[in-house]
């Protein structure tokens, strides 16, 4: 080893001490003023583990988790090992890398959090002279709206079984299918499929279904209203194109004839074990931890423990701006909106609105959803995730 | 071989000779045991499975079986009172964090001994961009050439070739917590060499004889791609990815039935190498390796010469980036017509399923007609027991004293 080699070491040595202390010097910054170096007590850790727990105490420091951090192979494919650079001027270790070691480390946590499940919720009272109903379509948008309905007194249809089980539930008097944009259905999509524990990037998950040249079935809203055409009949199905500023539910309380407002509709938080709307990094944190998750997390607890991490997900205060489409992409999503407004106009439902909306594909507006931002997500959610379960220690739940 | 539980990890690397090791043992399963040696596998290549369950690695789907894998192989290896085998090498890609993770499942009593094969750069390189190939990556050769010639590029296809080739750093990696002789460096022989050489020496690695054992049976040679075929391939995987052609699809048709079945070892096919500027740079990286190795006090089992590529044994080097539209011809043919009677196959599979089905189904209509009238006199109470407050009283008090007997 030569003297500067020697050096660098107890450097190294030096700054590993600094981060394990609650540190946030850079690497580069570390390296240029003069200070002591520190007698190594063993080898240094990965560099992205390093930066990963320079960004955690830029938050605050996590003294319990500080060995976690630093022992976490970054799962999946990737270097096995960065060494801290010796050029000045480069970054201590790529975005995608540390993302790597963040993702590992936030499924670890979650894979200790408390299972969450469906909350059991009594069967709220329905005013018998209003039809019961079902709403369906863009899943995030009709999860939210069926929480604001139950909550304005509307309570969604839920099926009913006979004591014998051998009388079927003759299903809802009628079905509101909620329809938007193609481009926003398919981010509805992808959001409630990463959710479900999907690992897809939105351009993979683009790709995925334009490859295959038909829609996930969440945003083949043609199917959605064929299926419940077959069930209840062409008549009792509403189509309610909504846009962007739209609101659907006194759109749907008029269908049903009950004349609500937005105004008088309480605001409503949508139940636990629905698709809720996250903001495209957390969606994009959250798809790499579910790859994570399969390998550090047993099967039965494991839908349980990634709905407990979503709802820690909730009310983050990211960037909520939608993901834009990639370019490559735009002529498949216009070919199929337009195949599927046909497909739609042939299909007898009742069209509550103007169907020529759902033809209409966002311009493009150049957002992109950068490593960076998820970084920061996955940061927050590694702090989020650690007051939880602390907290839950305190109270004697939690743990696996 | 000692009585003591012993455990040998044979981790790699690719392309040295491993689906042939590993399809040997899973052959002579029975008699490794009776000899008191474990290999513990379902098919050849089954640790597979539990390696990417060990390094958290997706793999196109296939991780979902993965999931306890590694646990479930760790546990068999602790119930076994002798020697246990375990080979696959993506093995080679754990980290340090993975290793000492799999060297503490086998338990505290075990002497864990790691086997590591090895061959030079030179045929190493070529092999592992047609293994890209083969799994949907659509990188042209000289790219990748550049890229993991990179010392500072951490993409994906250089940090997985570096991950499974860096023969140095391996070692480094799985035997920081071993002492050096228990890590054993096999080899692959020179081209030229004799068949059997290369199983002698992992034979003699694992305590065994090696003309106890018939190599003559085993067919997992897995041989290598000629420069158009691979070409072909590549070509291929730009016309199918981004979801056109599902992964478990893929690996059934293209690389199994035509990369594997079809266009490996087709005759006349053109080797291929590396250009000049590449062969250059992996023969003094190599020198290297051996310098270095060769002082780390580990077992090796032939030369490390070996890993030093001949000057002379190289035909010229044929681009496979630039391959002309006709040389291409035959291969798509070929490929054309066994596809075309894979199809065939498939129809005649389907038509058979389809007879079986309904086969089945005249049987099970006969049996519902012999049993019919019963089951329908049940249905048909339990209906009217549904509005009928006697006739429901009946049914609970009959359910109930079916429950008793």
């Amino acid at each position: 080893m030569t003297a500067t080699d020697e050096n660098r070491t107890h450097l190294a040595a030096a700054w590993v001490q600094h981060l394990r202390d609650g540190g946030t010097t850079p690497w580069q910054r570390w390296v240029q003023e003069p200070r002591d170096g520190a007698p190594a007590t063993g080898p240094v850790p990965g560099a992205a583990q390093l930066e990963l727990l320079r960004r955690l105490n830029l938050v605050s420091p996590l003294p319990d988790r500080v060995d976690h951090v630093l022992s976490r192979p970054g799962p999946g494919r990737g270097p096995l090992h960065l060494r801290l650079p010796d050029k000045a001027g480069v970054p201590v270790a790529p975005t995608n890398e540390v993302l790597r070691v963040a993702a590992g480390v936030l499924a670890d946590l979650t894979a200790q959090l408390p299972p969450a499940g469906p909350a059991r919720r009594r069967r709220a009272r329905r005013d018998p002279d209003l039809p019961s109903f079902v709403v369906d379509g863009l899943p995030l948008t009709a999860a939210e709206t069926r929480a604001r309905l139950a909550a304005a007194g509307l309570p969604h249809h839920r099926p009913r079984f006979s004591w014998l089980g051998a009388r079927p539930d003759p299903g809802p008097d009628l079905v509101v299918v909620l329809a938007g944009p193609l481009d926003q259905a398919l981010r509805e999509s992808w959001s409630a499929r990463v959710q479900r524990g999907a690992a897809r990037a939105w351009p993979r998950f683009l790709a995925h279904w334009a490859g295959r040249g038909h829609l996930p079935a969440s945003a083949a809203l043609d199917r959605i209203v064929a299926y419940w055409a077959d069930r209840l009949g062409a008549e009792n199905v509403y189509l309610v194109p909504l846009d962007g500023s739209a609101d659907a539910v006194p759109l749907v309380a008029e269908l049903l004839g009950a004349g609500l407002s937005s105004a008088q509709v309480p605001d409503a938080e949508v139940p636990v074990g629905e698709p809720v709307r996250l903001t495209p990094a957390m969606v994009d944190a959250l798809r790499r931890v579910n790859v994570v998750l399969e390998f550090v997390c047993p099967e039965p607890d494991r839908a349980g423990r990634r709905t407990a991490l979503v709802e820690l997900m909730r009310g983050d205060s990211g960037r909520p701006e939608p993901a834009d489409l990639p370019q490559k992409r735009r002529r498949w999503v216009t070919t199929a909106a337009a195949g599927l407004v046909d497909r739609l106009e042939g299909s007898g439902c009742r069209v509550h609105g103007d169907l020529a909306t759902l033809r209409l594909v966002a311009p493009p507006s150049g957002r992109r959803v950068g490593e960076t931002e998820v970084l920061d997500a996955m940061v927050r959610m590694i702090h989020r995730v650690d007051a939880a379960l602390v907290g839950g220690r305190r109270n004697g739940r939690g743990g696996r | 071989m000692s009585a003591a539980r012993k455990v040998l990890v044979h981790v790699g690397a690719p392309k040295t000779g491993t689906s042939f090791v590993q399809d040997l043992l899973f052959q002579n399963q029975e008699r490794l045991a009776e000899m008191g040696v474990l290999y513990p596998a379902d098919r050849f290549d089954a640790h597979f499975l539990a390696a990417l369950d060990l390094m958290e690695l997706p793999w196109g789907g296939l991780e979902h079986q993965a999931v306890g894998a590694w646990e479930r192989l760790a546990e068999q290896v602790r119930r076994w009172e002798g020697t246990v085998i375990i080979s696959h090498e993506i093995l080679a890609t754990a980290s340090k964090q993975h290793v000492h993770r799999a060297l503490e499942s086998f338990g505290p009593d075990a002497e864990v001994h790691v086997v590591v094969s090895v061959r030079d750069l030179v045929r190493q390189i070529p092999a592992e961009w047609q293994e890209n190939v083969k799994h949907r990556r659509t990188v042209a050769y000289r790219e990748f050439l550049d890229r993991i010639m990179d010392p500072a590029s951490t993409g994906p296809v250089s940090s997985w070739f570096w991950g499974v080739q860096d023969i140095p750093e391996i070692l480094t990696r799985w035997s920081s917590e071993l002492p050096g002789d228990q890590v054993h460096v096999v080899t692959v022989p020179k081209p030229g060499a004799p068949r059997d050489l290369l199983w002698e020496r992992f034979a003699s690695v694992f305590g065994l004889e090696p003309e106890e054992f018939d190599t003559s049976t085993v067919q997992r040679a897995n041989p290598s791609l000629g420069v158009a075929e691979t070409t072909f391939v590549r070509q291929v995987n730009q016309r199918v990815n981004d979801g056109v052609l599902p992964n478990e699809n893929y690996r059934e048709l293209v690389r199994e039935l035509l990369a594997h079945r079809t266009l490996s070892g087709r005759e006349g096919a053109v080797r291929l190498r590396l250009p000049p500027d590449a062969r250059a740079w992996a023969t003094e990286l190599s020198g290297r390796w051996v310098a270095d190795l060769g002082s780390r006090g580990y077992h090796l089992v032939g030369s490390w010469d070996d890993l030093i590529p001949d000057a002379e044994d190289e035909s010229p080097f044929v681009d496979p980036d630039t391959v002309p539209a006709e040389q291409l011809e035959d291969v798509a043919l070929q490929s054309v017509v066994t596809l075309l009677l894979r199809t065939t196959e498939m129809r005649h599979e389907v038509d058979d399923a389809h007879r079986r089905l309904e086969q089945a189904i005249a049987e099970r209509d006969q049996a519902r007609r012999e049993v019919g009238l019963v089951i329908r006199a049940k249905r048909s109470f339990i209906r009217r027991a549904e509005s009928s407050a006697s006739l429901g009283m009946m049914y609970r008090v009959y359910r109930k004293v079916l429950r008793r007997r």
